[in-house]
């Protein structure tokens, strides 16, 4: 497979052992692949360890549209990355994880002002509920008393 | 910074010891959750400190307010308000967007109240405000009205018959937060005849060439006691530095009367240094309208300038700091003020703007991202200014007192013990 494989083709290699063809320069959007092509340590085949095919589905799918559309307005990428973002908190806090471990700074910042502007002009309670997954029992007892004792050690 | 950094190490124990699962947001790594907090605004960060135990010591990291103050500062800033009717010396706040239009103005806790009743706000540095007593400057206090951390200032020496000067502001270099005090006073033993004596006493008084001596105080943060460094050799303008760039304080010189009559000698600009404490004069244009009397100056997208009035709002910009050659005339704002102003305030300005609007109609706020100019009318009316279409709007917020005088704000995690140092971005 490898052999026929164009010159500036790369293979991905999932954790759980999918393989992904990508383009050079859309792999290269991560700063980690693009050190190990630049040391030339990569073989064909580079193993990305802690991302499951799912996730490096989605961080190609996002790579690719960076890359093809650098010269296209700024508004369409704006709008995309929006799209792209908008997901499950589970996929969000994993695709979070991959983005930070694979370094590309691009996806990483569309996530953090995603998860920002979730987070902005919730209630407390709402936060506890919806990002941490709190039940009201938990709520009332660590929290309540943790809070608490927080403001004690603050003062 | 020792004890800040034990506090934080304390906290980190904590974690370590947390023996709960992190779930969902919290299972995220520490320098993501830093990235995702600075960028909500103040009013959030500070409310989510309470959500756990883990939100609660991001919210210290020094690290955490550095990196949000750096974003912040792109962002359009928070307007602090400082009442005056219908409840007199109230802080409140607004916060801008350009999204909606109904924003609500919310009160600020004042906690050094009991001490100081009656107060004027000095300037806004980096989230910090400083504020006065209005009638003897005297104590002073360092607050971050978002975080409601405050610092009384340790007392500095105090003239019987005085007029203060003021200037707050933070050098990158030396990371300093430093209070400038200029004091001119009058010892009325030592004091010549007046060369006029049918001016009645009470004009004697407004002469503030008359002065017999002036000292220079200086408080940076974290010392113990002022710092008194000598004489000013300018007579300044009685009011608090307006703008503050580049580490420096700038204030207006005094125009000059002889005699009563106003002979209308150019002001100029005058400077000082926060690192190396020096008095400086800043370079005006060759020709043009700053040689006329009546101007201010404003801090324009990090640039000084210099609001002239003359029959109409010229904007001039320096756009490279101590260039003589960069000055140029960025605006051409036609004058509104019979529009804007509030009845019955033409005449006399009183209260807090005694010191502030003495001669203007109207100064020059901010500069809004989108590039629309704020400016603030006598007496407490904010119009948005679209230098493109020319068109002017009038901000009315809910909740708004109606009369007030108004700071631009970057609010911010700026802990007093541990204030932020920009330089470090």
């Amino acid at each position: 497979m490898s052999s026929s494989l164009e010159k500036n083709m790369l293979i991905l290699r999932s954790s759980d052992g999918e393989e992904f063809i990508v383009p050079e320069v859309v792999a290269v959007m991560s700063k980690a692949i693009k050190n190990m092509v630049e040391d030339e340590c990569a073989s064909n085949t580079i193993p990305v360890p802690n991302v499951d095919a799912n996730i490096l589905a989605m961080v190609i799918e996002f790579c690719k549209k960076h890359d093809e559309s650098e010269a296209e307005a700024a508004s369409d990428l704006k709008t995309f990355d929006s799209e792209f973002v908008n997901r499950g908190q589970e996929a969000l806090y994993d695709l979070i994880t991959a983005a930070n471990f694979r370094d590309v700074k691009e996806l990483l910042d569309a996530l953090c002002q995603n998860v920002a502007e979730m987070i902005k002009g919730k209630s407390v309670h709402h936060i506890r509920i919806q990002f941490l997954g709190y039940q009201l029992f938990e709520i009332l007892t660590s929290n309540f008393i943790w809070n608490i004792w927080c403001d004690r050690d603050f003062d | 910074m020792s004890l800040a950094s034990e506090k934080l190490s304390k906290k980190r124990k904590c974690k370590m010891e947390d023996d709960q699962p992190r779930s969902g947001m919290e299972s995220i790594q520490h320098d993501i959750a830093l990235d995702i907090f600075s960028r909500l605004p103040i009013t959030s960060l500070l409310q989510f400190s309470f959500v756990s135990r883990f939100w609660q010591m991001l919210s210290y990291d020094p690290h955490l307010a550095a990196l949000h103050f750096s974003r912040t500062a792109k962002t359009n800033p928070y307007l602090i308000f400082h009442c005056d009717y219908p409840i007199r010396n109230q802080l409140c706040f607004a916060e801008l967007s350009d999204q909606t239009d109904n924003e609500i103005v919310r009160r600020i806790q004042t906690p050094f109240h009991d001490t100081m009743p009656e107060f004027k706000v000095i300037a806004s540095c980096n989230g910090l405000l400083c504020l006065s007593d209005s009638l003897y400057g005297d104590p002073l206090y360092i607050y971050n009205p978002f975080t409601r951390e405050y610092k009384e200032l340790p007392k500095s020496r105090q003239y019987d018959d005085q007029e203060v000067v003021f200037g707050f502001g933070f050098h990158p270099v030396t990371n300093e937060y430093k209070v400038v005090k200029i004091v001119l006073f009058w010892n009325q033993y030592n004091m010549l005849p007046h060369p006029r004596p049918r001016l009645r006493p009470r004009h004697r008084r407004l002469r503030i060439d008359d002065h017999t001596g002036s000292e220079v105080q200086v408080y940076s943060l974290g010392s113990t006691n002022w710092r008194s460094i000598g004489k000013v050799p300018y007579l300044l303008e009685q009011r608090a530095s307006e703008a503050f760039v580049d580490g420096r304080l700038h204030w207006l010189t005094h125009p000059r009367l002889y005699l009563g009559a106003r002979i209308h000698r150019s002001r100029s600009i005058v400077s000082f240094d926060l690192a190396d404490e020096q008095f400086r004069e800043v370079p005006r244009p060759e020709c043009g309208s700053l040689n006329r009397t009546n101007y201010h100056l404003a801090v324009l997208g990090g640039c000084l300038s210099a609001v002239v009035w003359y029959q109409r709002f010229e904007i001039w910009v320096m756009e490279e700091y101590s260039v003589k050659e960069s000055w140029t005339k960025k605006f051409n704002i036609e004058d509104w003020s019979r529009q804007f102003w509030k009845p019955g305030f033409q005449r006399r300005p009183y209260g807090i703007w005694k010191n502030v609007l003495n001669q203007r109609f109207a100064r020059v706020l901010c500069l809004f991202e989108n590039g629309n100019i704020l400016m603030e009318y006598k007496g407490g009316v904010l119009v948005s200014h679209d230098p493109n279409s020319g068109t002017y709007k009038k901000l009315v917020f809910q909740g708004m007192p109606d009369l007030f005088q108004t700071f631009v704000h970057f609010g911010s995690l700026n802990w007093i013990d541990t204030p932020i140092h920009t330089s470090t971005n």
